[in-house]
């Protein structure tokens, strides 16, 4: 309100109930000018209503100034782990793009350094292992039973008789290439677990596993000729010579040198073709012979791969 | 204001202003550490707008947002006194007793008229930042505070005579 048409209207006359609601606030506040202050006093003394609402205001003012202050609990005061830190705040002040490069950058960094760690936190392990099992070998050889256990190094290693996990595909990569996709339910584990030592043979990290599959109504007839192939190709025969019987049919656990690989693919190629003009001629040779390959982690002699024949009846 | 300040400095310098103020209005002080934390991140995240550069009216801003977000709140919660305390309140029939259950006819007030005592008179806080908090001319926020005592009067001494 403008003071300077203020100040002649109330001196001109006396404050009325009205004219004390617009100083009200003001006098409660005991902000009022001293003239305009006298003027309102003068009117509570006579005007009763005045004065109780007065004395009424100043009660309720009195009630909220005396209403209990909450103090900020203390764990809104300090700050979450390291946000207090004084270079934190420094932090949270860059404009924002330099955070968010700088942030980005470090993530791919830390998540960089993490992979490129990895590998040599299991070389770490596995050369601990291996301290551990020279000093359980050399501990061992004073009995005499150190002759029995063989060198494991990780240039020049020898495979050691595997344990059966009962994992499903274990040593498989899903690279598969070849007519056939592998069929879930498909154990080379088991096979694998009970695959014999090969003493002093330099072990590849990662090799390949083929699996030839020859469907036939009767596999203890074509048994004999895949363990001619076998013999005749010089393959070594993990399991047993003339493959296993299994449910479903029989199967061959082979260790094969590279370069035979594909007479083998050859030979049983052959046989199934054969074998689906004579005993299942309704069947193509695509129906009856299917192979693919893939990566094997399980650890095998530089040049070798493993090989898996497997006669099956169409049912499975 | 500097456009350098963080959650921190904002808790440190106006944590116990809003801390009261959001668990007087919402009267849970779980509700009110909820409202203050996002109130103190938003004020870091508005500090860093050139915009929001302020220096002399920080405090002003501050309530601005603080003000807003509480009235919101607690019409969006339709905050309302339960019926058991609101026959209580009516059936009591001294002044004195009524007086002394202040706080519960203090909350039967408009979220703006609860925020104006609660600045200006437990605060301290001048007309003129009241004025720019809930966004009113200060003629206006003069009016509106004896309207206000006017409706508390009207509640604790009126109803109170006309009942007898």
């Amino acid at each position: 309100m403008d003071k300077s048409l203020e100040k002649p209207l109330e001196e001109s006359r006396p404050l009325d109930c009205f004219g004390i609601q617009s100083h009200l606030s003001e006098f409660l506040d005991e902000k009022l000018k001293s003239e305009l202050a006298d003027a309102v006093d003068g009117h509570l003394i006579h005007c009763k209503q005045c004065t109780q609402r007065n004395l009424h205001y100043t009660n309720l003012i009195e009630a909220i100034r005396s209403l209990p202050k909450h103090p900020m609990p203390q764990t809104l005061k300090k700050p979450f782990l390291f946000f207090g830190l004084p270079w934190f705040s420094k932090w949270e002040h860059l404009p924002w793009y330099i955070r968010i490069v700088a942030e980005t950058s470090g993530i791919i960094a830390i998540t960089l350094i993490g992979i490129s760690l990895v590998p040599k936190i299991r070389s770490f392990y596995e050369q601990k292992i291996e301290s551990q099992l020279r000093d359980f070998r050399e501990s061992a050889s004073g009995t005499g039973e150190g002759k029995l256990t063989p060198t494991l190094s990780r240039d020049a290693l020898v495979i050691l008789p595997a344990q059966d996990s009962g994992d499903s595909i274990d040593g498989e990569d899903e690279d598969t290439e070849g007519k056939a996709p592998p069929k879930s339910g498909d154990d080379e584990e088991d096979v694998e677990a009970n695959a014999k030592p090969f003493q002093g043979l330099a072990l590849a990290r990662q090799t390949e596993l083929w699996r030839f599959t020859l469907k036939t109504v009767s596999p203890d007839e074509l048994r004999a000729q895949v363990a001619k192939i076998i013999q005749s190709l010089k393959i070594q025969n993990v399991h047993a010579e003339n493959g296993i019987q299994v449910p479903g049919g029989i199967e061959f656990d082979l260790l094969v040198a590279k370069g035979v690989v594909p007479q083998l693919k050859e030979q049983l190629e052959k046989l199934a073709s054969q074998a689906s003009n004579t005993t299942e001629p309704n069947l193509g040779t695509t129906d009856t012979f299917s192979w693919y390959k893939v990566k094997y982690r399980q650890k095998l002699p530089e040049g070798y791969v493993k090989a898996v024949i497997w006669l099956a009846q169409p049912n499975y | 204001m500097s456009a350098t300040k963080g959650s921190d400095y904002f808790a440190r310098t106006y944590g116990d202003l809003l801390y009261d103020l959001c668990v007087s209005l919402l009267r849970n002080s779980g509700e009110a550490q909820l409202v203050l934390r996002s109130l103190l991140k938003k004020m870091t995240i508005q500090s860093k707008n050139k915009k929001n550069a302020y220096t002399k009216y920080e405090r002003a801003w501050i309530l601005r947002m603080a003000c807003e977000k509480l009235i919101h709140l607690y019409k969006q919660s339709d905050f309302q006194i339960p019926p058991e305390e609101q026959i209580k309140l009516d059936s009591n029939e001294s002044v004195s007793i009524r007086l002394k259950q202040f706080e519960s006819y203090f909350h039967r007030l408009v979220p703006e008229d609860q925020l104006l005592f609660l600045l200006k008179e437990k605060w301290k806080i001048p007309d003129t930042e009241i004025a720019m908090a809930l966004a009113i001319p200060e003629g206006s926020l003069k009016i509106q505070r004896l309207q206000a005592l006017r409706t508390l009067e009207e509640w604790i001494w009126t109803n109170h005579s006309k009942s007898h």
